[in-house]
């Protein structure tokens, strides 16, 4: 059973024109683990706005990589993938943001930026146990978002796609720092 | 064609069986998708190629007069013709009825329906949530205010009196009520429910709290929504955090309202509809394009198909003309293993049939006409080797054979015939006797066939002698008539063998034998006349008178210078019929003729002698006696035919003959009065001479002596004038 919980923090606008990135990258740890936060900036562009708003869900992905940079060949540490949902209920007029594919972390919002901040906005996100980094080692974690559009109603929505842009995915975001 | 007409339709198929069914479609199948609609337009290329390919075939066929390339054509253009026009209409209106249709289905009013719809059915919502939350923030309030201001703790007697249907009086004065809500509840800071109104009668219990959701309403201090899914609808419930006097958080006031399930389907419905039109909106430039792309798809396929189908159909008609056509040409060629392959059981199929048939019917006839031909050629064949077989039997026969058909015309001559009349057969083959023989001669030939005719025997032996050429011939003929196997008369044949030489050989012969019987009988008084003779004159003429004696000794003289000449004529049979064996020896012929001509020319200052050869010697085997005799004579007879300033050249010439035999050739010409074709031959007769006082055995002599050394000689006219002698002698004697 879908459970509520109401917040009404901090709120992000969505920026039609800005096109979409990664930004407000952060790497924080504390005794045994590192976090990571950042910001999708752009993310709703009109399309995605207008699919958004006529009821069918997306899916934001974040992918997350942490190299160390090698001579040839960089070496991928650890990788993780974040989801984000979201579908608006046109009835209720509230948007619900799932964390995660099959999380029960489900948020019911009727405020728009509240729902884009929350699609948005990825805070402490565990990365990696402190324990499986070298120490004075520099490591270079990536970041890129996609956008794509989970179902629709509506017959032939393969072709559709064809024929209408749907979605996008943005460049990789890079941060080095050094352990 | 068919297989890309198949794969186009199968991919089609799955293609409509992705985009319809896959409805949430990761980058992996976009990209099916994809490959689905390229292999799709691909194989319509390859179609569209193949098409193209078979228009310029049929084109070129038709530039060629290739046969039935015409009426293929004709098929064509009616099917493309006959699936084009309705085609292309139906396309056009097919494509203004889904512009207008599209532009339809996003009309404004529609648009503006939908909104409304689901602006009422948000308003019903929301109303009945907002009657949920209000009651409870209300409510909540009024508990706070009139039943937890006091004390630490709620008075429970105060909140059921709030909590009634009965109206209350609030702090404010205004009126509140629990009867917007459908359930009341009071319970304590742990959840536990101390005081609960329902006005609900449902068969099942209403589903629990969430516990969490009590907690984070007493962090938090604020009201919190919850709606949860019955079997009744859908339950919304608010839980208003109550405070006491210091603003601690104690106790929970809960309320509650059901949407009901049937007025839930249809919020859900018109949401539906809504999002799907929202959806629909959102896609509407995708659908149009993919709707008309697929139309366009369709349309092409049905014209390629229905092209397609006019080449097959057009293929199949022409097809077996063109396989008649062909089969037509070849049995012209004389192919008559030739059939054509039957297909269907249509009328074109029974005209194939039937010409299979009349192929095998053909077959059948040639080849016992082959058998026919084959006999007759094997017998034609038989009949040619034996007329062959005759022709060389005919050929060669020492013996002339000529041939003439019931009309007298000459048929056959051998080359025997040739050889003796010194004729060829073209002159002679083809026409009449009566054009060939003279008048006297058709005369005795007439005569001839007259007595065949007569005769019983049917043929006749004659002597005849006649002229060929030059030559006096002497001829055994023997005339036959030819008749067939019914007795008919097909012709005569007539058969000669040449005796001409033969008699010479048996004059010659009788010739000598006389010879030596005269010079045997003759010589032997000779002398004794010749004694007397001059024993007469010696003894008596002394005792004659003046007068007398002189015609003693004339008539004594005249005897024995007659008798001398008698006695030279006697010793020249007797050379001639005691003709000595020759003795062969190598001898250098040019060296005796050389000293011959000295002598001739020593004794004959007014002629010109003159010997001439390549050959410093020409030695062969000859009786160098024999030789010399030989050119003797020759020469003789060339001084005694001469005149002042003629004169007489010897050519001496060497020859290879088959065999790596030699022989030597000596020709002595001379330029002198020459002999007449008429004396020819009888030249080499024994005592022909025109010559007076000549015996007429020279040439004889020398016919003889050359004979003897297995020699020819020949004698022909020279030119202008003079006699030309050519002796022939082999290198080596047998």
């Amino acid at each position: 059973m879908p459970q509520g919980y109401g917040s009404a923090d901090e709120s992000v606008s969505p920026d039609t024109r800005e096109p979409a990135r990664i930004s407000d990258v952060s790497i924080i740890n504390d005794q045994t683990m590192l976090y990571v936060s950042f910001r999708l900036v752009g993310g709703f562009p009109d399309q995605v706005m207008g699919a958004l708003q006529s009821g069918i869900p997306l899916t934001f992905t974040y992918e997350l990589e942490l190299e160390t940079p090698g001579i040839l060949m960089d070496s991928t540490v650890v990788s993780r993938t974040i989801s984000r949902k979201i579908r608006y209920d046109a009835l209720k007029g509230e948007y619900m943001v799932r964390y995660g594919l099959h999380s029960h972390r489900i948020f019911m919002v009727n405020n728009r930026d509240e729902a884009c901040r929350l699609v948005s906005v990825v805070e402490r996100e565990p990365l990696i146990k402190l324990s499986k980094l070298s120490s004075s080692e520099t490591y270079r974690l990536k970041l890129r978002a996609r956008v794509e559009k989970e179902k629709s109603s509506i017959a032939f929505t393969g072709i559709l796609n064809i024929f209408s842009s749907w979605g996008f995915t943005t460049e990789w975001h890079e941060v080095k720092f050094n352990y | 064609m068919a297989v890309a007409v198949v794969l186009i339709l199968i991919f089609s198929f799955f293609q409509y069986f992705l985009l319809s069914h896959a409805a949430p479609l990761p980058l992996s199948s976009n990209v099916l998708i994809f490959s689905v609609i390229n292999i799709n337009i691909l194989l319509i290329l390859v179609l569209i190629f193949l098409i193209v390919r078979n228009l310029v075939k049929l084109l070129f066929e038709d530039r060629k007069h290739v046969l039935g390339a015409r009426l293929r054509t004709k098929m064509v253009i009616a099917f493309v013709s006959l699936s084009l026009i309705p085609t292309a209409i139906l396309f056009m209106v097919a494509f203004q009825f889904l512009n207008t249709s599209i532009s339809y289905w996003f009309d404004v009013k529609v648009e503006s329906s939908l909104k409304d719809a689901i602006s009422i059915g948000r308003t019903y919502y929301t109303s009945r949530r907002e009657s949920v939350t209000r009651t409870a923030r209300d409510l909540g309030h009024a508990v706070e205010k009139q039943c937890m201001a006091t004390g630490l703790m709620a008075d429970l007697e105060c909140v059921s009196d709030l909590l009634s249907p009965a109206y209350a009086k609030s702090a404010d004065s205004q009126a509140i009520s629990c009867m917007p809500v459908q359930m009341v509840q009071f319970r304590g800071i742990d959840g536990t429910e101390f005081i609960s109104r329902q006005t609900l009668y449902l068969k099942e219990p209403l589903p629990p709290v969430p516990e969490d959701i009590f907690e984070q309403a007493a962090q938090k201090g604020s009201l919190f929504t919850v709606t949860q899914k019955t079997g009744h609808g859908e339950l919304i419930r608010a839980v208003m955090p109550l405070k006491n006097s210091r603003g601690e958080v104690t106790a929970f006031l809960v309320t509650g309202g059901i949407v009901p399930g049937n007025m839930l389907e249809k919020l859900d419905r018109v949401r539906q509809g809504y999002e799907d039109y929202s959806q629909l909106r959102l896609f509407q430039h995708p659908i149009k394009t993919t709707l008309l792309l697929t139309l366009f798809l369709i349309t092409l396929l049905i014209i390629f198909v229905a092209i397609w189908f006019g080449f097959r159909l057009a293929k199949g008609i022409t097809e077996p003309v063109q396989m008649l056509a062909d089969g037509v040409r070849r049995v012209a060629h004389g192919d008559l293993d030739f059939r054509l392959e039957v297909k269907g059981r249509d009328e074109l199929s029974t005209l194939v049939r039937a010409f299979n048939t009349m192929m095998s019917d053909l077959k059948e006839a040639r080849n016992r006409a082959e058998d026919a031909s084959r006999n007759l050629m094997e017998s034609y064949r038989e009949l040619d080797n034996r007329r062959r077989y005759m022709e060389i039997l005919l050929q060669n026969v020492n013996a002339g054979v000529i041939a003439l058909d019931s009309r007298g015309t000459v048929t056959t001559v051998n080359k025997a015939a040739e050889k003796i009349l010194v004729i060829t057969a073209n002159e002679i083959v083809g026409k009449s006797y009566k054009k060939l023989l003279n008048h006297e001669q058709a005369a005795e030939f007439e005569e001839i066939r007259k007595l065949l005719a007569k005769s019983g025997r049917g043929t006749i032996q004659r002597h005849i002698r006649m002229k060929a050429g030059q030559r006096e011939l002497s001829l055994v003929v023997n005339f036959t008539t030819l008749r067939d196997s019914e007795g008919n008369a097909l012709g005569v044949i007539i058969v000669f063998d040449d005796l001409t030489e033969l008699e010479k050989i048996q004059r010659l012969a009788a010739w000598r034998e006389v010879a030596r019987r005269i010079a045997h009988e003759v010589k032997n008084p000779l002398t004794p006349i010749q004694l007397s003779a001059q024993r007469l004159k010696k003894k008596y003429a002394q005792e004659l008178k003046e007068d007398q004696r002189g015609i003693f000794e004339k008539c004594t003289d005249t005897i024995i210078n007659q008798v001398e000449e008698i006695r030279r004529l006697v010793n020249e049979f007797s050379r001639f019929s005691r003709m000595p064996a020759p003795r062969f020896v190598p001898t250098d012929i040019r060296k005796i003729t050389e000293d011959l001509v000295t002598v001739y020319e020593q004794s004959n200052p007014d002629l010109n002698f003159s010997v001439k050869s390549s050959l410093s010697t020409l030695e062969i085997e000859v009786d160098p006696d024999q030789y010399s005799r030989v050119l003797v004579n020759l020469f003789d007879n060339a001084v005694a035919a001469m005149d002042r300033g003629d004169s007489l050249t010897v050519t001496l010439e060497q020859r290879g003959m088959p065999g790596g035999r030699k022989e030597a050739v000596i020709t002595i010409a001379d330029t002198g009065r020459g002999i007449s074709h008429r004396d020819m031959d009888r030249l080499f007769d024994p005592y022909f001479s025109r010559r007076s006082g000549g015996t007429g055995l020279g040439l004889a002599i020398v016919n003889s002596i050359v004979s003897d050394h297995n020699g020819t000689i020949t004698v022909k006219m020279n030119h202008p004038k003079g006699t030309v002698f050519t002796i022939i002698l082999p290198e080596k004697q047998p």
